[in-house]
């Protein structure tokens, strides 16, 4: 019961942010993957060779739904930095983390119920990437459908716009300086992105963000149960 | 002897190379209203946010209904009703989405009738939003929030910032009525000497991180004593009276207050000092506090006007 | 252990981690833009000078007629100059109306873009704006008739009706209506594209490590051009597969992939007629740098062209780095250089027969006065770590080169740490350990009165030493506390411990002169 009010309040304060990602998520995406499938640009994408010197790289071309991934990509990283703000930077201004952390819980049911609703937050950008894959085999607007690995790839971007979540939420519980190592999570957040995106093998596209999630949520758990709270 | 509920062994805070709260020694027996005053940045806040287990003490320990204040365990969190500085609330919520909030932390102790008597009595209603409340309607919400599960211990940093006399007295009415309750202890904070002399019947004083006072209103009022001495003779130069923590002259007259001294030896010293007369007068509570905190080094505070 | 402290001991060294790695970078970032600055700002540039007879000719292209003739080409962008062996010119004019009479051997590929294994993986690279899927569609009457798309899990080819149905898979077997029933084509290697003059459609030349494909979307099959066996194939080469919609390929040349095997013979496979033909070049080829061979063939012969240098290649030179770093410090280059370029024919039975030869002598060259970049980074990489010119060595008396460290398909984050590794080692290894000592001086000085435990501070100190600046700029982030002077001895003090560690004094008390109430 306790936990669930402080989940059902951290959540209540994530779904403005999440509203407006989905919204936007929707709308941008949406626009910009019809405008990929109108039949003049499906036209140009597969007839315009004429002979072999026009072949070769030209076979190599983004799915029809990548636009839809890529808005997933920036929306999924602007809700996470939004959220961890809103959720840890945004306690200390108002100054209710004394009102938050007299509850009577351990201070990691209070981290948990933070963190589980940062990673709920991310699930409706998750379906709606779901119903665009679907979507995507609509024969009508559609010349193929898309593979698996695209449904997977889009995965992996919801679930880096959650290692950018931790990573902007341990700078904010960070007591260091800024001109110290209070900005070092967001340092290692953007090396994360960077190996990310070297990666060509779902594989270790996964261990990375593995390795990244883990690396923040032991950081974050050790400074929020260790950290003094003026 | 009654039970202790808060202490603290040479509690000590640091902040960089200077102590906030330097070897604070303190015993809060049960069901005592205990007012808690300093000046500015005496070390009032730090020390009740180390008691609360927000801050960690540089050296020394506390605890609070016998547990340590760094391992505090819900179940004595659950015994604790703490009201923070400025009444930092949920502004996005409504005042009943407090009371559901706050009420899923005491399952078994929330009197719902006392929430909503309280909230009736201060005129508001639950469809009310927290951003919407002036700082006194947030100060009454946050007073119903933390007595309405029945608190054992109730802490208050500075309840009354910023509070106007109406909604103040309005405030400590409710603490009164939590006093008729039996054995609670409320430790407060405040700046307003009418306030802590209204309701409490203990007092610990801090002064620049250093404990000065703890003892019950009674022993401070009657500690602390102001004498007038009339001299027709030119002043002492020196003051040596044992337990003087003040001097005043002015032309004739030298106002001299004392701590722990009885009237007798300062009569005496008057007298050999060529005094021609040596009254005792009345203090209040805030004359009494201004003295005690008084710093060693007296200078108007415009003074250069003077020169 | 309490949860907290069981999170603290992991935490801890996590965060020494991160930062250290974080610090190392952005210093490595610093140095190269250090040693760049200085470069562009001491850039000496040298007045054009007259060039000498043997320059032209060394500059020129050279090119063997059929007969055997060489000519020297010069050209210049639009315009090409004809020049015989004595460097008298012989035309001057467009490229496209060089003259029949001085045409010489065509050795180009077809393949304009050929698509090689670092291509493949960049169109598979999922951020940040996902993988890209290789399409080929199939027309007919100017309409998309079917697109086939590669899987790269499953490494066959998946087809689909334009926006219709799924129609099958093709792989090694050709074409399957099940995705089981069709076997992968295998590690991939290169991909060349060509349409023959009856289609309007692609045929893939799908080079894996033992086999060369030909994959016909139009009439969904495979053909195995080149069967490797167990051995690896490499240095194909396909000449006249393509049909060129503006140049129509030279009916005097013939058809033909080129191989090389694992027992370092040449194969080639030729049309028009068919036929194999394996042969070998000889084996003192090899002793000089910069040796290379180029293969054509017409309908009346097949030409070998060979180009090197008189240059003999030093022991171990391909086996050790070492020796390679320092047979080109002797800047081989800048010398007098002999090269020559030498035309045979191949017969059937693979003997090669000398057609002509030409021999020409490259100037020395007299390089400016002038600091090079590695001149630069030589001091600017005294920051690095001393720990790189470790990995350095490590890795360069490894066993072969860093490709049989690394397999072909690693995740690329490795290769590119071992190219930092390899390209930041700190040159001036006395100044960059000295370095490194003062560091740990500093870090001495700073932390003898802050230590709460003497392994930790000594390993901190160890650590500094390895790690130059970035070890002391993490250990200040993480080690910095607040210092008191102690009322005792008067020395300072960590404030964190609650007793002196010189006199085991505890923290001031308040002045005992000071007035209480109990």
């Amino acid at each position: 019961m306790k936990f669930n009010a402080l989940l059902y309040k951290e959540i209540r304060e994530c779904l403005p942010y999440v509203i407006g990602a989905a919204i936007l998520l929707i709308a941008f995406g949406f626009t910009t993957v019809q405008m990929g499938v109108d039949p003049d640009t499906i036209n140009n994408r597969y007839m315009a060779f004429s002979n072999a010197n026009q072949w070769g790289w030209n076979l190599f071309r983004g799915y029809f739904i990548q636009p839809a991934g890529v808005s997933v990509l920036i929306f999924t990283i602007a809700l996470g930095i939004a959220l961890a703000i809103h959720q840890y930077s945004v306690e200390f201004f108002v100054r209710t983390w004394g009102f938050l952390l007299h509850r009577s819980v351990n201070r990691g049911t209070i981290l948990a119920s933070k963190l589980l609703a940062g990673l709920l937050s991310f699930v409706p950008l998750l379906i709606i990437w779901g119903l665009f894959f679907l979507y995507a085999h609509n024969k009508r607007y559609f010349p193929i459908p898309p593979t698996e690995r695209i449904f997977m790839e889009g995965l992996i971007f919801v679930a880096f716009g959650f290692v950018s979540y931790l990573a902007v939420a341990m700078a904010a519980l960070n007591k260091a300086k800024w001109y110290t190592t209070k900005t070092l999570s967001v340092a290692f957040g953007i090396w994360m992105f960077i190996t990310l995106a070297v990666q060509w093998q779902l594989f270790w596209a996964w261990i990375t963000i593995a390795v990244a999630t883990a690396i923040l949520l032991v950081q974050i758990i050790d400074t929020f149960l260790n950290r003094e709270f003026e | 002897m009654s039970e202790i509920v808060l202490q603290t062994e040479g509690l000590t805070k640091y902040f960089k190379d200077k102590p906030a709260v330097n070897h604070m020694n303190l015993k809060i027996p049960k069901g005592c209203v205990c007012g808690f005053l300093g000046r500015n940045g005496a070390g009032k806040t730090t020390a009740i946010r180390m008691l609360m287990g927000l801050l960690r003490p540089t050296d020394g320990s506390c605890s609070v209904l016998g547990c340590d204040s760094q391992f505090l365990s819900p179940q004595i969190r659950q015994r604790i009703g703490y009201v923070t500085e400025g009444h930092r609330l949920y502004k996005w919520m409504k005042i009943g989405e407090l009371e559901k909030f706050q009420r899923a932390f005491f399952p078994d102790q929330w009197d719902a009738k006392l929430f909503n008597d309280m909230i009736e009595y201060f005129e508001l209603t639950k469809k009310q939003k927290v951003k919407n409340l002036s700082n006194g309607q947030r100060a009454q919400v946050s007073l119903a929030l933390t007595l309405a599960p029945n608190p054992e211990l109730l802490i208050m940093d500075d309840p009354t910032l910023g509070l106007d006399v109406a909604i103040r007295r309005q405030f400590l009415e409710g603490v009164i009525h939590l006093i008729t309750r039996q054995n609670r202890t409320i430790l407060f904070s405040s700046h307003i000497l009418a306030d802590v002399e209204r309701v409490a019947d203990r007092i610990v004083v801090i002064d620049k991180g250093m404990l000065k006072a703890d003892c019950t209103m009674e022993q401070f009022r009657s500690a602390i004593q102001k004498f007038v001495i009339t001299f027709d003779k030119q002043l002492p130069a020196d003051v040596n009276v044992e337990g003087a923590i003040c001097c005043r002259s002015d032309g004739s007259l030298m106002e001299i207050t004392m701590v722990n001294a009885s009237e007798k030896i300062v009569s005496d010293w008057a007298k050999n000092a060529g005094a021609t007369d040596c009254k005792l007068v009345q203090m209040t509570l805030e004359d009494q506090f201004i003295e005690f905190t008084a710093p060693a080094k007296k200078g108007k505070l415009f003074d250069w006007e003077y020169n | 252990m309490k949860t907290r402290d069981f999170f603290k001991y992991i935490a801890r060294p996590l965060n020494i981690f991160i930062l250290l790695c974080t610090l190392v970078f952005i210093i490595v970032f610093l140095e190269a833009i250090s040693a760049q600055i200085f470069l562009s700002l001491t850039q000496q540039h040298n007045s054009p000078k007259p060039r000498s007879r043997q320059w032209d000719i060394h500059d020129s292209g050279k090119e063997f007629m059929p007969d055997g003739r060489v000519l020297l080409v010069r050209d210049e962008g639009q315009i090409i100059k004809i020049y015989d062996v004595n460097y008298t010119k012989l035309w001057e004019g467009k490229k496209t109306d060089r003259p029949k009479e001085y045409k010489s051997l065509d050795w180009r590929q077809s393949f304009r873009s050929n698509i090689g294994w670092q291509n493949f993986i960049e169109a598979q690279r999922i951020t940040p704006a996902m993988s890209k899927a290789l399409e080929i569609p199939i027309r007919q009457d100017k309409k998309i008739r079917e697109i086939w798309r590669y899987l790269p899990d499953d490494d066959i080819f998946v087809g689909y009706e334009f926006k219709g149905e799924k129609i099958g898979y093709i792989g090694t077997n050709g074409f399957s209506q099940s995705r089981t029933e069709n076997k992968p084509f295998g590690k991939f290697n290169s991909l060349f594209v060509y349409t023959s003059k009856d289609s309007e459609n692609p045929v893939l030349l799908w080079q894996t490590e033992k086999r060369f494909f030909a994959i016909d979307f139009e009439n969904r099959k495979t053909e195995i051009i080149i069967d490797g066996g167990d051995g690896r194939i490499y240095g194909i080469e396909a000449k006249n597969w393509s049909y060129d919609g503006k140049e129509p390929v030279d009916a005097n040349y013939r058809t033909f992939v080129k191989y090389n095997a694992k027992d370092g013979n040449i194969n080639l496979i030729l049309n028009q007629p068919d036929e194999k033909l394996t042969f070998k070049t000889p084996k003192q080829w090899d002793d000089y740098l910069r040796s290379s061979v180029g293969i054509t063939a017409t309908k009346d012969a097949i030409f070998l062209s060979h180009l090197t240098t008189g240059i003999l290649i030093p022991a171990d030179y391909y086996k050790s780095h070492k020796v390679r770093d320092k047979f080109y410090k002797t800047n081989p280059f800048n010398k007098a250089v002999d090269y020559s370029t030498e035309l045979y024919k191949v017969d059937k039975a693979g003997n090669l027969s000398l057609v002509n030869k030409f021999q020409w002598t490259k100037p020395e060259y007299i390089a400016p006065a002038q600091k090079d970049w590695e001149y630069y980074f030589g001091y600017t990489s005294v920051v690095s770590p001393p720990m790189f010119y470790v990995g350095v060595k490590i890795i360069q008396n490894s066993p072969g080169d860093i490709n049989k460290i690394l397999p072909r398909d690693n995740n690329g984050m490795m290769r590119g740490y071992i190219v930092l590794i390899t390209t930041f080692y700190p040159r001036k290894l006395a100044v960059c350990i000295s370095l490194s000592v003062v560091m740990m001086l500093i870090a001495l000085w700073h932390g003898w009165s802050r230590k709460n435990n003497r392994l930790s501070f000594a390993l901190w100190i160890i650590l500094v030493g390895l790690f130059n600046v970035a070890g002391l700029l993490t250990y200040l982030a993480l080690n910095h506390t607040t210092l008191l002077k102690c009322p005792a001895c008067g020395k300072k003090r960590n404030l964190e411990q609650p007793a002196c560690i010189h006199c085991q004094a505890a923290l001031p008390l308040p002045p005992a002169s000071m007035v209480k109430i109990k």
